[in-house]
């Protein structure tokens, strides 16, 4: 039966590469899983066609009692089916565990993008605090243009946190690379 | 004195001059985030993976022996990849939440401080400044910090998207193609589950029958009602996967004029539809 010779691919990679070819491409594995995908249409599409013809002969009877021998055809035809439903979805499954193997290096990619922009969003916050430095450098030049030693004063504290401030956000960035790796998936 | 003097000068001349870079720089990224986030929330697929993964256990019942045999197996596969389904999404939720941080406002909103510094200074009155000095000195810092910030977060939302979208389009295609095989699956079980009775309840004509019959005809009734709901998840769950995938690729496509006005408008226009998308899924 088909279905037999498609549970092979589930197992490494569909018949595209065989042995230790590389792995599919996500757009080659989506194709060959487009077409199990249609070949397990075909046996929907079966499956449907024993149901209406069950059904029309049922209707045909209008309400009237069937003959034990019919219904037992159509119990028969039913089960059929019903198995052809199951195969079906078994390469519904396949299908998806094809398209399925061949991601692991996009989504790899994509964590690696999100955890630069993770440091990206780290050093924005840095470029804040040299902003406010810079505002409070201005702000002591300010206060030293008044001459007068009380907002000096104020004015110098208010820069030196700013300083410690900025050397505390500038200090760990170097072992910060490792700190959160992909992990999983 | 010639230094206060000197020293309203720069800040005038600095603000003229950042004030006309900033009118021509300054991009707001707010409808990108906006899109980011309706990205990131969009339900449905989840909720319809975890319903593929247990289809064995509400077909089970209705299974003749031969397709119970084919079912357990089918469960088996099923049950082994759910967890790649699961990290295909949440590979592309984190990537929308980071977009979504990384394109947000809150992050880099800093006129807390400047306000703050402003205050600071209002406080130093004695030190001469005057109001309009203060004021200046606190819009130039506004200014400074938009003009750099914005700057740096344009480039970065910038590299994300360009470098993000080709794999991005591969997980949203990939979750579409899997959808859609859950949807497939779906029906089929639909069609198992609504089968039998198609045939039985006609076969079951005599008067000690009608009891089975009635609760069977109710059965029928709200397992088909059930299965009208599910359907209508999967149509939404696509639209919205669908949505997700053409938004960011004009996003990519516009990512140099992400503050004309229209593309602005088509980024809401996505985020919006998105919005209802998952409101709808919700019911």
């Amino acid at each position: 039966m088909a279905n037999d010779e498609k549970t092979q691919p589930t197992t490494g990679k569909p018949a595209v590469a065989p042995g230790a070819a590389p792995p599919p491409t996500p757009a080659e594995a989506l194709s060959t899983a487009h077409q199990v995908e249609e070949l397990g249409d075909k046996l929907s599409d079966c499956a449907d066609s024993i149901h209406q013809r069950v059904m029309r002969d049922i209707r045909r009877r209008q309400g009237q009692d069937v003959p034990e021998s019919e219904q037992a055809a159509a119990r028969a035809l039913l089960d059929a089916e019903m198995e052809l439903r199951q195969r079906a979805n078994r390469l519904y499954a396949d299908a998806a565990a094809c398209i399925v193997a061949s991601l692991g290096q996009p989504q790899q990619h994509l964590i690696q993008l999100t955890m630069d922009a993770a440091d990206k969003i780290r050093r924005i916050t840095r470029i804040g605090d040299g902003i406010t430095l810079v505002a409070r450098l201005l702000g002591l030049a300010a206060a030293a243009s008044t001459g007068q030693v009380v907002p000096i004063l104020t004015a110098i504290s208010a820069l030196k946190m700013q300083v410690d401030i900025v050397a505390i956000d500038s200090a760990p960035a170097p072992p910060q690379a490792p700190s959160e790796p992909a992990a999983s998936a | 004195m010639d230094l206060r003097r000197c020293l309203s000068c720069i800040i005038l001349a600095a603000s003229l001059v950042l004030g006309g870079c900033a009118s021509t720089g300054q991009v707001s990224l707010a409808e990108v985030r906006q899109f980011a986030d309706a990205s990131a929330r969009l339900g449905g697929y989840g909720e319809l993976s975890r319903r593929y993964r247990d289809t064995y256990e509400r077909e089970q019942p209705y299974l003749s022996p031969a397709a119970d045999r084919i079912a357990k197996e089918n469960d088996a596969r099923r049950q082994a990849v759910y967890d790649d389904f699961v990290s295909i999404q949440k590979t592309v939720v984190l990537y929308m939440q980071t977009l979504s941080v990384l394109a947000g406002d809150a992050r880099y909103d800093l006129s807390d401080r400047i306000d703050d510094l402003g205050s600071g200074l209002k406080a130093n009155a004695e030190s001469g400044l005057q109001q309009r000095q203060i004021a200046a000195y606190t819009s130039l810092s506004r200014l400074l910090t938009r003009v750099i910030a914005s700057g740096y977060q344009n480039r970065s939302v910038e590299t994300m998207v360009r470098d993000g979208d080709a794999d991005v389009q591969v997980l949203l295609e990939a979750m579409i193609a899997l959808t859609r095989l859950y949807a497939k699956t779906n029906d089929n079980e639909k069609k198992t589950v609504l089968g039998i009775f198609d045939v039985e309840i006609p076969f079951s004509t005599k008067t000690s029958d009608r009891m089975l019959v009635t609760l069977a005809k109710v059965h029928y009734l709200n397992k088909s009602t059930e299965y009208k709901l599910v359907d209508k998840r999967y149509d939404l769950a696509l639209q919205g996967l669908t949505k997700v995938a053409q938004g960011h690729q004009k996003l990519r496509e516009n990512i140099h004029n992400l503050q004309g006005d229209e593309v602005r408008k088509m980024l809401l226009a996505y985020a919006r539809d998105l919005t209802k998308l998952r409101d709808a899924l919700s019911d």
